[in-house]
């Protein structure tokens, strides 16, 4: 969510003649032209506000009142601009690597289903190590801090973490391969799978008798509502009658009561049964254990398909893939490489928000008065770059469809709420990284469509039982990382989202307030 | 070099319901004996009074569907003067410069020279609407105005080419 | 000189003039007195102050059903040694291994059916505060959920802020637990002081609220902040098992059932927060229902000091927090309209609960 508002100024900055360019994207006559598309770049670019007023209306609070935002110095320079304040010009693409808009099919893009074209817009893209983001960002996720700064000029540090890192998942792996050494994984398996189908047994008997209980209960309330006031028991409690219930409420409430009483007694027999098969013992591990160990090794090392099974998969593999990467980084930039410039961009804007006042204590503050605060927000980000990034879009009946891989990354991004104040006042984020791949054009096509009264859908359909094990496999997951957040000059470390992926999805905007 | 200009002005000129300036448009000597252009390209969308839909009236009104969904996305009320002053507009054969990328691209690419960019009452709102006309039955929800007034300093050149 | 190039570009930006001009004459031609804008769209702004705080949140507003896997959610990792609260030795304040949202219902069989979570107008808020030489700085970030309501499951490994659950249950149930663990039967639990006590109790129900808190000496509260990077959740030191039923024994059961060092009546009450591996947010008897059942107040923030965030669930409320990272999963309402987060039978909360499974096929986890 943090980094969701870095491409918004952008579109509405750029000058209107390119966006003439990119309204018309139904109307481009592809065909018409030699070659499948257009490449561009933009070379010694700068856009400053300047003096020039721009502002925001229409949006309001729960209450309906009206919030404007006044945007001021709002700039996109080349990277070094010290926050906008100095005019490095800004190269957004190169002759050879270029901005690419065109159309593509699935022999060229393997998630897509077979004959599908496609319109593709891609940005800039490198494939050595330090300027694909890819590489750059997994690198700078490990590292720790933003390099070149005090502290942080040994490129290894990256690698060094990710082996700590490492040794404490195969320690867990060694540790659990020891402790089913005799007994192998498959076996285990087998063992595990035999005692959970007893489980679901006694987890359906526990839900019938809760159900049971439930209902038992629901008679017992009515009929004690039912039942007269004089040396009335609590509920659940029988009423005392000398030898026998002259009262038919009483007598009725009683037997409410044995039934509740009987129901609860076998509910709880239910749950010592299936309290017992947690305990079933194999091997000398209970049921709960084993099949910890059984997932936390899956885990670790993918589903295991011998007895003593190999790390082929899962986290530790991943890691040590992981390891390539870096290490290609750190020699790249041991090797005297620098990356290609990024840009700076950011905005400052006054923010004219009504705003309640709140007094008291903690756990009952009243409510004061409504006034109009104007707050002041700024947003600047430093070494910005989205190499490597590409949305691919097709249509169907429903809406559009599309597969989207976005590789941004900065430097720092920062978020201010004072004009004139330093970085130990101001939320300061380091190597900002979101690697984020919604979509697979056969598996998971995200669609989005507008629908008719007005509101957005988007969806990602479901894993399916059918494409499960492809759907694993292919599905690109999604990471966002900031490497080091410092809050006024509180120092909260790392943030990270690992290895995320969306299995499904169904979205809806809705009009607010409800 | 002419003619898809003229082409630009005469698509231009017979819209009755935006009040246009006329293009004013001068030839230039640019680098490499080839003939570049620069345009001053100066948009005055005004306010129809008579679509009350709008206060004030509505200005002009960009629809997409994305897909074929039911509902679009609007660009409404778009009105006021954007003005680009000596946009440039030049063909380059690129083959050296780039930190040395250039004389590998070795190809022809457009060149569109960026020069300051004036608004004076410029404004445009993003909505979602369920139809592109107004019409019975027609909502539409807006999610933000945007107004600008003023240059803002702008620089730089846009290079486009095909691509395989 | 080519003219293709030029020619190539002209004709999309004459195609996209011709759809501005076509637009630009239709508005003029319509004439009719038409219905205004309706609704708000989906973004709306509120602010507040309080305590010296103001705060700026903004709400979007939306409905989502979602299943996601991650194999790692981390916050707030950095070094707190020296500072007050820490329960633990784990790195971060939040960390979390295969974390999801949602589950798979018969997930190793053709049936396999996808229940996602339930999720109501997200927002993002910032706190800022002026300091003390004047400066107004921002002090904290919040994501929180309107409602949220289905399986949330992970291996909790830390985490700090607010996780209150209500474990409920006949006394009975403890007392049949107890036995099991120490091996008595009816007649040897008589000699047993504890089993004896426990078995007084019969069949009246009691609950108890479980909150993270210190392993070993069941204390929420440590050098005077609550306790953060807690690795254990149950019934902390001083508090008990608590009942609505009146009556003698009833009334004993507060006293008899307080715990102190993680134990009550020799029930551990302090139970490693691995062991819950799924939970269901929300309230179970209306599961089917986001508006009646979801719960309220749930977000993960950041700040860099006590920032007091507006209690969503609980109008006239802030939620206290610490420095550091910080997830709220506090129960909401009180007395008879209190909601909890999550509620546990006894004996799911002395076993723990097992994962849902939340990927297809043989495997619970990691896919």
């Amino acid at each position: 969510m943090r980094s969701s508002g870095l491409l918004l100024g952008l579109p509405l900055l750029l000058s209107s003649a390119w966006a003439a360019a990119m309204q018309a994207l139904d109307d481009i006559e592809l065909d018409a032209v030699n070659g499948a598309g257009v490449g561009f770049f933009l070379d010694g670019f700068l856009y400053d506000q300047d003096s020039a007023m721009a502002r925001i209306e229409g949006f309001k609070d729960s209450s309906g009142n009206p919030v404007t935002i006044q945007l001021e110095d709002s700039y996109i320079k080349g990277q070094g601009s010290q926050r906008g304040t100095l005019d490095p010009l800004a190269n957004i693409g190169t002759p050879l690597h270029p901005f690419r808009l065109g159309v593509r099919n699935a022999s060229e893009i393997p998630s897509l289903p077979a004959g599908t074209e496609v319109l593709q817009l891609a940005t800039p893209t490198w494939t050595d190590p330090l300027n694909d983001t890819h590489h750059y960002g997994l690198w700078a996720y490990y590292q720790g801090c933003l390099y070149g700064e005090a502290g942080c000029t040994n490129p290894d540090l990256a690698v060094g973490r990710l082996n700590s890192n490492l040794s404490a998942l195969t320690s867990r792996q060694t540790a659990l391969l020891q402790r089913y050494a005799s007994v192998g994984f498959l076996t285990l398996k087998q063992g595990i799978d035999t005692d959970m189908a007893q489980l679901q047994t006694r987890q359906q008997a526990v839900d019938a008798a809760t159900a049971q209980v439930q209902q038992a209960r629901s008679v017992m309330e009515a009929r004690y509502a039912a039942a007269p006031n004089n040396n009335k028991p609590p509920l659940g409690q029988k009423y005392d009658c000398f030898i026998i219930c002259t009262n038919s409420n009483i007598r009725a409430y009683n037997d409410a009561v044995d039934d509740w009483t009987a129901k609860n007694e076998a509910l709880m027999n239910a749950q010592i049964a299936l309290s017992q098969v947690w305990q079933t013992q194999r091997h000398g591990y209970s049921l709960s254990q084993r099949s910890q160990d059984y997932t936390e090794f899956a885990s670790l090392c993918g589903e295991p398909t011998s007895q003593q099974p190999t790390c082929s998969g899962g986290r530790i593999a991943k890691m040590e893939g992981d390891r390539a990467s870096l290490v290609l980084v750190s020699t790249s930039l041991k090797d005297g490489k620098t990356r290609v410039p990024g840009i700076d961009l950011g905005f400052g804007a006054e923010f004219s928000v009504p705003s309640t006042a709140w007094s008291g204590s903690a756990s009952n503050a009243t409510r004061g008065a409504t006034t109009t605060r104007a707050d002041f927000f700024s947003l600047n980000i430093e070494g910005f770059t989205l190499h490597g990034s590409y949305v691919n879009l097709w249509g169907n009946a429903a809406g559009m469809l599309g597969e989207l891989s976005m590789q941004l990354y900065a430097d720092k991004l920062i978020l201010g709420a004072c004009r004139t104040c330093t970085d130990a006042n101001r939320f300061v984020a380091k190597n900002v990284y979101l690697d984020l791949n919604l979509g697979h054009g056969t598996l998971q096509p995200l669609s989005f469509s507008m629908l008719s009264d007005g509101e957005l859908r988007f969806r990602l359909p479901g894993v399916t039982w059918a494409n499960y094990q492809q759907f694993y496999a292919q599905v690109p997951k999604s990471n966002i990382s900031i490497v080091n957040l410092s809050l006024s000059n509180v120092n909260l470390g790392a943030q990270a989202i690992r290895g995320l992926r969306v299995d499904y999805l169904d979205m809806r905007t809705v009009n607010l307030p409800r | 070099m002419r003619s898809p200009i003229a082409c630009f002005l005469a698509l231009l000129a017979p819209v009755a319901a935006a009040d246009l300036q006329p293009l004013a448009e001068e030839e230039l000597q640019a680098v490499d004996g080839q003939a570049g252009i620069s345009l001053a390209v100066d948009l005055h969308i005004n306010r129809n009074p008579a679509n009350t839909r709008c206060s004030g009236g509505c200005g002009a009104r960009l629809t997409f569907r994305p897909g074929q969904s039911d509902g679009y996305i609007v660009l409404d009320n778009i009105q006021g003067r954007f003005s680009f002053e000596g946009v440039t507009v030049d063909i380059e054969h690129i083959d050296s410069g780039f930190n040395g990328e250039g004389a590998q691209f070795n190809q022809q690419a457009l060149k569109i020279g960026l020069q300051a960019a004036t608004f004076d009452q410029a404004q445009i709102t993003l909505a979602g609407s369920n139809q592109s006309q107004p019409g019975p039955g027609f909502t539409q929800t807006n999610l933000l105005t945007y107004q600008t007034s003023g240059s803002v300093h702008l620089q730089g050149n846009v290079y486009i080419f095909g691509t395989p | 000189m080519s003219k293709s190039l030029l020619a190539r570009l002209a004709a999309p930006c004459l195609s996209s003039l011709l759809a501005l001009n076509a637009q630009a004459a239709l508005t003029e031609m319509t004439d009719k007195e038409l219905s205004d804008i309706t609704g708000q769209a989906l973004l709306t702004l509120d602010g507040l102050t309080y305590g010296g705080f103001q705060y700026t949140r903004l709400n979007f507003g939306a409905e989502i059903d979602v299943l996601l896997n991650m194999d790692e959610l981390r916050m707030g990792e950095f070094d707190r040694s020296g500072l007050p609260g820490l329960a633990s030795n784990q790195p971060a304040d939040i960390l979390i291994n295969n974390f999801a949202l949602g589950r798979v219902r018969n997930n190793n069989n053709a049936n396999a059916t996808i229940e996602p979570f339930k999720i109501q107008d997200p927002y993002i808020e910032f706190a800022f505060k002026v300091n003390s030489q004047g400066v107004r700085e921002i002090a904290g970030v919040r994501l929180g959920f309107g409602k949220a309501m289905g399986y949330l499951s992970g291996d909790i490994l830390s985490l700090t802020g607010k996780m209150q659950g209500k474990i409920y249950g006949p006394a009975s149930l403890g007392k049949d637990y107890y036995m099991q663990q120490n091996g008595l039967n009816d007649f040897t639990c008589t000699f047993n002081i504890n089993c004896l006590a426990l078995s007084l109790a019969g069949d009246t129900e009691v609950y108890a609220t479980v909150e993270l808190l210190q392993q070993g000496t069941g204390n929420k509260i440590l050098n005077g902040v609550p306790v953060n990077r807690a690795t254990h959740i149950g019934i902390p030191a001083g508090e008990s098992l608590q009942t609505d039923a009146t009556g003698l024994i009833a009334s004993l059961i507060p006293t008899l059932t307080m715990a102190s060092n993680c134990s009550a009546l020799g029930l551990t009450t302090c139970f490693p927060l691995t062991n819950y591996k799924s939970i269901f947010v929300g309230d179970p008897s209306n599961q089917n229902n986001i508006n009646l059942g979801g719960a309220q107040g749930i977000f993960f923030s950041l700040q860099n000091q006590n920032v007091p965030w507006q209690d969503l669930a609980n109008i006239g409320q802030f939620v206290e927090t610490q420095r550091g990272a910080f997830a709220n999963f506090a129960k909401t309402g009180s007395g008879a309209n209190t909601a909890y987060p999550f509620v546990l039978t006894l004996f799911d909360a002395l076993r723990g609960t097992a994962r849902e499974p939340t990927c297809m096929g043989s495997q619970a986890a990691g896919c």
